[in-house]
């Protein structure tokens, strides 16, 4: 080869790198500049930086570099063709998940990464925690005669571990789950519904779960149904699942789901799927607009708005049933709704984890007879706020009238979060209860340290602030009343009540006294003496004040029921059922009371108390205004 | 801004490309200051005014330098200029590092100890004023003219392929490039040639083996097993390599765009017989500015043995803290500076005596132990892995093994990187020129053809996969971006 022709094509090489170097660096931006913007990435499923302005300040300027890379990184030309090509060379070829949430399984099975599951055994504190969260759900919801289950969703993970690759750490599957149900069998009488077996007996007729999606599809979502059926036949008879064999049955080629779209290349993982359906249903859901307004609250403004007005609650109604339920759910339950509904006379599903703080108007509108809480395997233990079981308990107790006990368990969540003002604010409100004004006063102004728009705690401080005010003012102006006539007895009844009030019970005991001497049978003085006993715990006083009573005004049914409360809070259980039956006989009606009052509690698991609770003819849910002030 | 970068790569480059070659000579040195200032100024923001300080600074201790020629009042120029440009990197790179160690050794003497807030690290620092350390004193050593007009200083000081992770320039070599360098179509073909396999080797390899080190670093020392530190090992040293030499070659290669010709700063290193060998092929131009600036101004091996070695100490010991303001930096150093002193003492002689491939196993096993200081957060931590690579591993292999961090991916990529870690493209080229050269007319032709189809086409594949890659935002940060 002559030289001459060697330079030519040397020349000719660099002639051609050059070109196309230049116009492969070029065309992205000039299609940059020729097209529009871009909203959204539907691959992606997120919407797109867009350019941001230029502003000649320093702060704008300085995070200026990083907007601009933002948007030039989501726009610059032929991106969406580079990164398809890339996830497709990767996923197809290389059998490697261009994402990182994706895991390619074998034979095209596709899993999503559910960290850390599987890989970090649960602690024993985090089982004790999830064991008071169940039973506390369990025994908020039977106080209302309403039963509740829990029902995970298996991870694709547990049911198809042998579609995992092999680099997986099989060896530590199920971890999370078998330790619950593990921990439960060994400290609780709670159980969990665990619809795995179900599923992979099932598993060998057919998939249960999706190729490219994390969820079961139809098949598997009616073994989990019938799981659920089954279990909740122990308390309603009536109820079996329907059977496979009446389901309409048809398959379809679909396009990858969404595991396969979060790599970009549905069109690239079809599938079969199996469809079922209901023939001739008795049911039908629509938006549950009752609840819509409440919901589009809870949703906000935030960045959380969109993913909530997509999963607006619903309900169904079939009338040939007569049960009701409310079901907090994710997406696994989606598909098991048409089967579950065929069941309820109405069923409300609520894309939300058990939340107390919608509960309790729920219960009031529909009157369920079970709460359902379904949730995906690996999210279990995620999905609950720490210490939201002492939040509840204490919410409970508040109601029941332990509030000393109210106060403890909110102690106990501050411990837990103390950066919540929240829990401030309930402590406050606890403590507010049992007249802990300066206490409740400081806890509240903590809350709007970390708060300042706390609107809860601004108003209870408020209240606090202003009854504390007025308190004081009276208990002026009677002391300069009493200094003209010292033995007058409404004055001293009327001091002790403010003195009570005050939280000050041990001082406010002597004013009653000085006014029962000069007005021995004055009923104020002598209810109130034994209630400030009482609450002092000086039970033998209150009790022989309470009899006194009795014999001076017998048709007072409130004094029985005092008298049987102090008697069961002395263990005293003749007593206090009988003096409960008085109190019932004279015409006490106050139920909701009978049915919480703490004090109450050592005479609930008797026989008669059973029978009496039946003969209330309406079972009235609890007025949860406790609740409803304090969040 | 980094080169592996979708904006570098897509407005960056293809803009500062076209002013550049239209507006003539007159203007290119002052428009490729705007944008090295523009480039530096995009990741830092205002710091790129403490390199105008630098830039302003050095111009005059140059002049300075120049005006006095030999006398004392030159020599004092020449400290203040090292004394500022030393402070300058003192007090953003080792502020932190030295209050923490005073507060250590002082702690039972100080009522309480010294706090000041983390001094940010402007990007590049340390080879900048490097860069600027060399003009002054070859100035002085009157090794290069004296330049007056200061848009070429600033240019030298801040150009950008090579600003923020070398090589390292000597003013001596580019001061007439500078001034004046001609650019034709084979230097810019040769430019994109040498920029595509480096963006291959930091996007392709670099990053892929990276994702695999950290995650094996990560890992609690409790957990970790044999295999796995191997591995972890293996990884970060073929992640080092390609992601820096692959950054030399991006910014070799758009010197050449751009008409400069940089020194090499890599020679396939991992294939030394020795300690002594690595460092001729290992960051070649810090090794070297070392030697000139630092090991021969000290002595060199002059001075007798013992000198010579306490010499090659300190230069490591420096050259260590050079990499980041922590002690393991310095213990990589030290063990670098401990093998040189051991090689020259005898173990080279005995090493040339025994297999080469033996040879070559020692200085790799060298390199790697040392890379796990380099590597580790701390040196409990470096220890640790140490200990588990030699034998104590303490992990069951359980919950962390190899099978988690080997996919397809890491196989290729590390197969890959084992062997372009050997020079094959060199070897390759060379073996069908042997072939194509005897061939003459139409078959001569036609394998020629065949050759440059091939060879431009592979480039392109190269280029057009680190793309994807990096629209796929892979992992991306650069390793020397830390120092």
């Amino acid at each position: 080869m002559t030289a001459h022709l060697e330079n030519k094509n040397a020349l000719s090489r660099q002639i051609i790198l050059t070109a196309v170097f230049v116009l492969l660096i070029c065309t992205p931006i000039v299609k940059t500049l020729l097209s529009p913007a871009m909203q959204l990435s539907k691959v992606e499923n997120r919407k797109l930086s867009q350019a941001p302005a230029i502003r000649m300040d320093m702060k704008a300027l300085k995070s200026f570099p990083t907007k601009f890379e933002a948007y030039f990184n989501d726009q610059f030309g032929f991106r969406d063709a580079f990164i398809y090509i890339h996830n497709y060379v990767n996923a197809t070829m290389l059998k490697i998940s261009p994402v990182p949430d994706v895991i390619m399984g074998k034979q095209n099975w596709l899993f999503l990464k559910t960290a850390p599951y599987g890989e970090e055994k649960q602690s024993g504190k985090q089982l004790e925690a999830m064991k008071l969260h169940l039973e506390t759900k369990r025994d908020w919801l039977a106080q209302r005669g309403i039963q509740y289950v829990f029902m995970p969703a298996p991870n694709k993970q547990s049911i198809y571990p042998e579609y995992l690759p092999e680099n997986q750490n099989k060896k530590k599957q199920n971890l999370q789950i078998d330790d619950l149900i593990h921990y439960l069998q060994g400290t609780s009488t709670f159980m969990i519904l665990d619809v795995r077996p179900q599923l992979r007996n099932g598993k060998d007729d057919d998939f249960v779960y999706y190729l490219t999606d994390h969820h079961w599809n139809d098949k598997g979502a009616f073994i989990a149904y019938q799981g659920l059926i089954n279990f909740i036949h122990q308390w309603f008879p009536e109820m079996t699942p329907l059977s496979l064999q009446r389901m309409n049955q048809y398959s379809d080629i679909s396009n990858g789901m969404s595991l396969a779209n979060m790599m970009g290349l549905s069109d690239v993982f079809q599938e079969t799927v199996i469809k079922l359906e209901v023939p001739r249903p008795c049911s039908h859901k629509k938006p549950y607009t009752a609840m819509i307004p409440e919901w589009n609250k809870k949703a906000g403004s935030g960045i959380e708005k969109d993913w909530y007005r997509m999963r607006i609650p619903i309900q169904s109604i079939c009338g040939n049933a007569d049960r009701k339920a409310i079901v907090f759910r994710d997406s696994f339950f989606d598909m098991l709704v048409p089967f579950f509904s065929e069941h309820f006379r109405e069923a409300v599903y609520i894309w939300t984890r058990f939340d107390y703080s919608i509960l309790p108007e729920l219960i009031n509108r529909i009157r369920p007879d079970i709460v359902i809480e379904e949730c995906v395997e690996s999210e279990i233990f995620l999905s609950h706020i720490p210490g939201e079981f002492h939040k509840t308990k204490g919410f409970d107790l508040l109601i029941s009238g332990d509030k000393l006990g109210a106060v403890q368990e909110f102690t106990n969540d501050l411990q837990i979060n103390p950066d919540s003002p929240d829990s401030y604010n309930n402590l406050g409100f606890a403590l507010l209860q049992i007249r802990e004004f300066d206490r409740a006063i400081e806890l509240f102004q903590a809350a709007l340290k970390l708060n300042t728009g706390h609107q809860k705690a601004a108003e209870n401080l408020k209240l606090a602030q202003k009854t504390l005010i007025e308190i004081d003012q009276r208990v002026a102006e009677i002391n300069h009343k009493l200094s003209l006539d010292p033995n007058h007895p409404e004055l001293n009844i009327q001091l002790g009540n403010l003195l009570q009030k005050r939280g000050k019970t041990a001082t406010a005991i002597p004013y009653y006294q000085k006014a029962l001497a000069s007005d021995p049978e004055n009923f104020s003085a002598l209810n109130n003496l034994a209630a400030a006993n009482a609450y002092l715990h000086q039970f033998d006083v209150a009790i022989r004040i309470y009899q006194k009573l009795t014999l001076i005004f017998p048709d007072q049914a409130e004094v029985y029921f005092n008298l049987a409360c102090l008697y069961s809070l002395q263990n005293n259980i003749p007593d206090a059922i009988d003096n409960l039956k008085t109190a019932v006989r004279k015409g006490y009606d106050n139920y909701n009371l009978i049915k919480t009052d703490h004090d109450l509690k050592n005479i609930r698991k008797t026989s008669f108390y059973e029978s009496l609770v039946k003969s209330f003819h309406s079972a009235m849910p609890v007025e949860d205004e406790a609740r409803n002030r304090s969040k | 801004m980094v080169f592996s970068s979708i904006i570098f790569l897509f407005l960056f480059l293809p803009v500062t490309l076209l002013v550049y070659f239209p507006i003539g000579k007159r203007f290119r040195n002052l428009f490729l200051l705007a944008a090295s200032l523009f480039f530096y100024a995009w990741g830092e923001t205002f710091y790129v005014l403490i390199m105008l300080a630098s830039i302003c600074a050095n111009y005059i201790f140059g002049l300075m330098i120049a005006r006095y020629g030999n006398g004392t009042k030159a020599k004092l120029f020449l400290g203040f200029a090292v004394t500022a440009n030393l402070g300058l990197l003192i007090v953003f790179k080792y502020t932190n590092f030295l209050i923490d160690n005073f507060n250590q050794i002082f702690a039972s003497v100080l009522a309480a100890p010294i706090q000041i807030d983390p001094v940010h690290l402007p990007i590049g620092i340390s080879f900048f004023t490097f860069q600027a350390m060399t003009y002054v004193v070859d100035v002085y050593r009157k090794e290069a003219p004296v330049q007056k007009n200061p848009v070429n200083i600033g240019l030298y000081i801040s150009l950008f392929p090579q600003l923020i992770a070398g090589p390292i320039v000597r003013y001596n070599t580019v001061a007439g490039q500078i001034i004046s360098r001609s650019i034709n179509l084979k230097d810019f073909a040769e430019g994109i040639e040498r920029f595509i396999f480096g963006l291959g080797k930091k996007v392709l390899i670099a990053n892929s083996v990276a994702v695999a080190a950290d995650k094996i670093f990560a890992i609690p020392s409790e957990h970790l097993t044999f295999s796995l530190a191997w591995m972890g090992i293996l990884c970060y040293t073929l992640q080092i390599y390609f992601d820096f030499s692959g950054y030399s070659d991006m910014a070799i290669g758009l010197g050449r765009m751009f008409g400069f010709t940089f020194p090499e700063n890599f020679n396939y290193p991992y294939l030394s017989k020795s300690i002594r060998e690595f460092w001729k092929r290992w960051h070649i131009s810090l090794s070297t500015w070392f030697r000139d600036y630092l090991y021969i101004p000290l002595g060199g091996n002059k001075l007798g043995t013992v000198r010579t070695y306490a010499n090659l100490v300190t230069v490591f010991f420096l050259c260590g803290l050079w990499h980041g303001a922590s002690w393991n930096f310095v213990i990589w150093g030290l063990l670098h500076g401990l093998f040189l002193v051991l090689e020259r003492i005898g173990l080279e002689k005995l090493l040339d005596r025994i297999w080469s491939p033996i040879q070559y196993l020692y200085t790799l096993l060298v390199v790697m132990t040392c890379w796990v200081f380099f590597r580790a957060e701390t040196l409990p931590d470096a220890l640790s892995f140490i200990a588990a690579m030699f034998g104590f591993a303490r992990g069951d292999g359980i919950i962390h093994h190899t099978g988690l961090y080997l996919d397809n991916e890491i196989w290729l990529t590390m197969i890959a990187g084992i062997i372009f870690s050997a020079p094959i493209f060199p070897f390759i080229k060379k073996t069908w020129s042997t072939i194509t050269k005897n061939q003459t007319g139409i078959s001569g032709n036609l394998t020629e053809g065949i050759s440059a189809i091939s060879g431009i086409s592979s480039l392109i594949l190269i280029f057009l996969a680190s793309i994807m890659s990096l629209a796929a935002g892979a992992y991306n940060p650069f390793i020397y971006f830390r120092f």
